[in-house]
């Protein structure tokens, strides 16, 4: 007799296939919202939170390290910074700073890194510290996407 | 002289295994690469070797440069 189906009959002995499972798309919208304003709260909300210590400490360290090394915070509040046509790799570098989130304007406002200590050995250093950590936190945002969407355990 | 030159040296090597220590943890928690934990620690320490191996090769290569 022919099967009636393509699909390949149940083995009792196999161990059941886990599916993923995807979240609504206002939440998938939340969460990835999440992500990108606090390191690791998207992870935490998807119920992941060994990856949620781990993003959040590591991006939070880059970010304190960065500032203990003299990196320079742009201003996302300078529309001359923002949208102005000279300096353009400033502008790359405030692009991949506001991927810390929201603690990116807060630092700045509270007068973390506003100066421009360029004469400091490790000025360099610190500013691409806080770069790597925000461009860091877009990868995560990815991360966090690709689970509530349900393409990744 | 020498002495702050290798402090520099080292203080700089430091700096360099932070951000690669840093950078490898994340990549390592959301790798599509690995699915068990024990798969990602070995994705993270092959990430962080990476990351110091060429550093150390890169600077290397930069001491014959004058």
């Amino acid at each position: 007799m022919m099967p009636t189906s393509d699909a390949p009959p149940l083995d009792p002995k196999q161990p059941p296939v886990a599916t993923l499972a995807s979240v609504s798309l206002p939440r998938q919208v939340v969460v990835c919202l999440a992500a990108w304003l606090v390191p690791g709260l998207g992870h935490g909300l998807l119920g992941r939170y060994g990856r949620a210590v781990l993003i959040g400490g590591s991006i939070y360290t880059m970010v304190v390290l960065g500032l203990l090394m003299r990196g320079h915070l742009y201003s996302p509040f300078d529309p001359d910074e923002l949208l102005g046509l000279r300096d353009v790799l400033s502008k790359v570098c405030l692009l991949g700073q506001m991927g810390i989130g929201v603690l990116q304007p807060i630092l700045r406002a509270l007068g973390f890194g506003v100066s421009f200590e360029f004469k400091a050995a490790t000025y360099e250093y610190g500013t691409y510290f806080l770069v790597v950590a925000g461009l860091l936190n877009y990868l995560v945002m990815f991360d966090v996407f690709d689970i509530a969407k349900g393409r990744k355990a | 002289m020498v002495a702050d030159r290798r402090g520099t040296e080292t203080m700089h090597f430091l700096v360099m295994t932070a951000f690669a220590a840093l950078t490898s943890t994340v990549l390592a928690a959301i790798t599509n690469e690995a699915e068990t934990t024990h798969e990602r620690c070995l994705y993270g320490l092959r990430t962080f070797g990476a990351f110091v191996g060429v550093g150390l090769v890169i600077s290397w290569l930069f001491y014959f440069i004058p």
